[in-house]
């Protein structure tokens, strides 16, 4: 047996999976972020499935992610639909809900966002609701979970009669028809309030200003980038490189201790601790950075971005919609690139997708910091800010070149609404952050775990399973050193420098933990030919392929590997460009 | 006198006469709520003029201004 839910975007439908199953989905104050269905166990019936669905407007599909809800609705029969409406936009929901009741499909009605109607004033008549729509109205509160028992009992007890619906059908009717009967059921149950501008509006007085809005939004952003990369974000990270530190001596010591042999000690210190270990200082500011990431989400700003921004970003060939991947794109590029499916044009679509990369994910980030507090101390906020501000500039310059070559032709609309500001619950914050940084901690144990291994074996040994005395006669030498004098131009044709790039591939992090492994006790300094190098290596590594996560991603969105491949060779070649030109502009 | 949607002064309210779009955007807006005699109000403008934000049927809307040209309103309730 199955529950599906079915609501307009942004009206809580994934808040209300998550109550209902104990999943924890990704939740965020935007339309559009569920993107696929989502399954899972009703809580304490574990023969119901229930089912999340991309919101949408009506069921006829305007855009991807709403045929994804439409084709499901169209195709299975789900013994119970719960309908998600919004009460403060009652009008427009029961526009779907009308459409719903039409398919004669078991419609149980839930009214969400009780409180917030209530703080306005208005007030829903549900018993005559009830009545006037012929199926049951339960009136819940999601983010707080109230009237959820009550609706599991009525959804559960609707699956198991197979109820009739009581609405006739009206099956040719057309919107003008619909929205006559809404305003009718709407006249008869709804007392509204006096209206006074409400705390959303007073505040979007000043963050939509004429005048005020971009230096708001300027402020915001700088805001976003300075926690993680500024003095709270150092301090963290050295807190958490000093912890390491102590962690690897005590280590390092109780395997001495215990007598191991040497090549076991060197695996662990030198392969596991080193490599994977490298990576954790990072971890501080990565999260600050998700964490600012998720209240820019859930207090409703995020949407209002995309508002301001739109006009800006047409003249990249881009649409206000493209905001929010490109935003997401700063954590990790797969959330970024699977976002772009709640947008309408094809073509607006795949530019942003080919243009998410750009944006440097939280996984650069040590590679940034890392190379900046080395070769360029004192300078190296600015040389962190310099990469961000760069791959922007870049996609800025990409997208008026590729908008100017692609056949233009057929506006895209921008129909969304702007949500109202919602305060962020520290639950749906911790819960997005843990989810993040849970990932982070997979791919480090996994993925970043067997890369360090295998480096440190390819490296320390020769093919004959000897010692390598030297690091050029090693298995890697052989293996990559070919590669390296591709990159000599370039100011870092060096064994640990190429190394981490081929397994920067596989996943960003394991660059920073590459170089640590790979330049051991000799340092950073003879990997990278000073600081034009080094800036040329940065450069590098903020314009190559993406990842393989991220390519599987953007295989999946553009369907067919021919993109992928093309973004992966495009991307690479254009990185050499740049990182030469920014050697020899460095004096290299 | 009809006059398109974006025309309107911002705090302005009209009724909708007419949409004239080519499909599917007509009957997208038409869902939305903009049928024949819907009371329509100009909210603001985005700092640069597009996109629009409007408010009928209780609820708020952002629209492009094209978009919004293709929505024609008058004053009078009735067509």
């Amino acid at each position: 047996m199955t529950i599906a839910l079915v609501g307009n975007p942004n009206c809580g439908k994934t808040t209300l999976f998550n109550s209902l199953t104990g999943a924890d989905q990704h939740v965020g104050n935007w339309p559009g972020v569920t993107v696929e269905q989502k399954t899972g166990r009703l809580i304490g019936y574990p023969e119901v499935g229930v089912i999340d669905l991309p919101g949408l407007y009506s069921l006829k599909a305007y855009t991807p992610e709403e045929a994804v809800a439409c084709e499901y609705l169209q195709r299975e029969a789900p013994g119970a639909v719960i309908n998600i409406v919004d009460a403060t936009a009652l009008e427009r929901s029961l526009y779907l809900t009308m459409q719903l009741l039409e398919r004669g499909l078991p419609v149980i009605v839930a009214l969400n966002m009780m409180d917030e109607m209530q703080r306005r004033g208005d007030s829903i008549d549900i018993e005559l609701l009830t009545q006037a729509l012929g199926v049951p109205v339960v009136p819940i509160c999601a983010r707080k979970g109230e009237g959820l028992e009550q609706l599991i009992d009525v959804a559960l007890g609707q699956a198991l009669s197979h109820r009739e619906t009581k609405f006739t059908k009206h099956l040719d009717d057309g919107p003008c028809e619909r929205y006559r009967r809404i305003e009718d059921i709407v006249a008869q149950t709804v007392t509204k309030a006096k209206r006074r501008a409400n705390v959303s509006e007073r505040i979007d007085g000043v963050v939509l200003h004429s005048v005020l809005a971009y230096p708001v939004f300027a402020l915001v952003m700088l805001l976003v980038f300075w926690l993680p990369f500024g003095v709270i974000g150092r301090f963290m990270q050295q807190l958490a490189a000093s912890s390491m530190e102590g962690l690897q001596v005590w280590l390092s010591d109780l395997l001495a201790g215990l007598a191991v042999s040497p090549w076991l000690h060197g695996l662990v210190i030198d392969g596991v601790l080193a490599g994977v270990g490298s990576l954790m200082p990072f971890l501080p500011v990565i999260l600050l950075l998700f964490i600012c990431l998720s209240l820019l989400e859930d207090s409703g700003y995020m949407a209002r971005c995309a508002w301001i921004m739109d006009r800006p970003l047409r003249g990249m060939g881009l649409a206000g919609q493209s905001f929010i991947p490109l935003l997401l794109g700063f954590g990790c590029t797969v959330p970024a690139v699977l976002a772009t499916r709640s947008m309408k044009e094809e073509k607006h679509r795949r530019m942003t997708v080919m243009l998410a990369p750009l944006m440097s994910c939280g996984a650069k980030t040590p590679v940034y910091t890392l190379l900046a507090s080395a070769f360029f101390s004192e300078k190296a906020f600015r040389v962190v800010v310099c990469m961000y501000a760069g791959g922007l500039m870049l996609a800025v310059v990409i997208g008026r070149f590729l908008r100017g070559t692609a056949a233009s032709g057929g506006s895209s609309s921008f129909v969304m609404e702007l949500p109202s500001y919602r305060l962020p619950t520290a639950r749906n914050v911790l819960h997005s952050v843990m989810h993040r940084a849970g990932d982070f901690a997979k791919r480090a144990f996994s993925v970043i775990l067997l890369a360090s291994v295998m480096i440190w074996l390819l490296r320390s040994f020769t093919f004959s399973m000897e010692e390598a005395e030297t690091l050029q006669s090693s298995m890697l030498a052989r293996l990559a050193g070919w590669l390296v004098p591709v990159f000599s131009p370039l100011g870092f044709g060096s064994l640990a420098a190429v190394t981490a790039l081929l397994c920067g591939v596989l996943a960003k992090e394991n660059i920073v933990s590459t170089l640590v492994l790979m330049s051991g006790a000799a340092g950073l300094n003879t990997a990278f030919a000073g600081q034009a190098g080094a800036a040329a290596y940065l450069t590098f590594v903020l314009l190559y392929s993406p990842c393989v996560a991220a390519l599987a991603a953007i295989r999946r969105e553009l369907g067919g590997w021919r993109w992928a491949f093309w973004a992966a060779m495009w991307q690479t070649s254009f990185a050499w460009v740049c990182a030469w030109v920014v050697f020899r502009f460095m004096g290299g | 006198m009809r006059k398109a949607l974006n025309r309107l002064r911002i705090g302005e309210s009209a009724y909708v006469a007419q949409v004239k779009a080519e499909e599917p955007l007509c009957t997208r807006l038409l869902e939305l709520g903009f049928t024949p005699g819907t009371k329509v109000t100009l909210r603001r403008m985005a700092p640069l003029g597009d996109p629009l934000e409007v408010s009928l049927r209780g609820y708020r809307l952002t629209l492009n201004r094209w978009d919004a040209a293709a929505i024609f309103v008058q004053k009078d309730k009735r067509l």
